[in-house]
């Protein structure tokens, strides 16, 4: 049990992680490449 | 004073990159004259471009001035500073597409591993407890969430 918790809340944490900073990095190229729209 | 990257960009799908200085003092940015140039011939032709420059690693909006020279946006200067505070939470800047391209080899390198792993532990047991089942399930949700992370992060973009 302790190793299938573990695996998930290593992978899941990397998961969520990765998903927010992709997100944040194909906004952040959006808005560079449409640059009326600015921070 | 200080370099900073600037970017014009027109309605028409014209985009021009350059560098100019930023006068912190004045908060104007003054690009080169082959630079005021261009946007001189061009703005017979076109309509007004969208101007933006790189300060501090934020995209931030410039106003032309009649001198030829750009002000930073007063909207785009605030919410700069009031970003200011947002850095402690921040995780890091936004990824570039490279970054999100290795992000999802890892992500494909840990879904392997979870895959070996669940075939592995699952060829160990000899009596299939709840806990030996619930560690094989874990490892292949993993395995399947890993790899479609990583697909969508190196998506091809």
């Amino acid at each position: 049990m302790g190793l299938g918790l573990f695996a998930l809340a290593i992978g899941l944490a990397v998961c969520a992680y990765g998903s927010y900073m992709t997100n944040r990095g194909r906004k952040a190229d959006r808005e560079r490449s449409h640059s009326r729209v600015s921070h | 004073m200080e370099i900073v990257d600037i970017f014009v960009e027109y309605p028409s799908g014209m985009s021009i990159a350059d560098r100019a200085t930023l006068i912190q003092q004045l908060e104007t940015v003054a690009p080169s004259e082959r630079l005021a140039a261009i946007l001189r011939e061009l703005a017979a032709s076109e309509a007004p471009p969208a101007v933006t420059a790189m300060i501090g690693g934020v995209s931030v909006r410039l106003d032309a001035r009649v001198d030829g020279t750009f002000s930073v946006s007063r909207d785009s200067a605030s919410s700069k500073k009031s970003r200011s505070g947002y850095r402690l939470f921040n995780l890091g800047r936004s990824w570039s597409k490279d970054q999100r391209q290795q992000f999802g080899r890892f992500a494909h390198t840990l879904s392997a591993a979870s895959a070996a792993g669940a075939i592995g532990y699952g060829h160990s047991i000899t009596v299939w407890t709840l806990a030996a089942v619930f560690n094989v399930s874990a490892l292949v949700v993993l395995f399947v969430v890993l790899f479609l992370r990583g697909m969508d992060s190196m998506n091809g973009e």
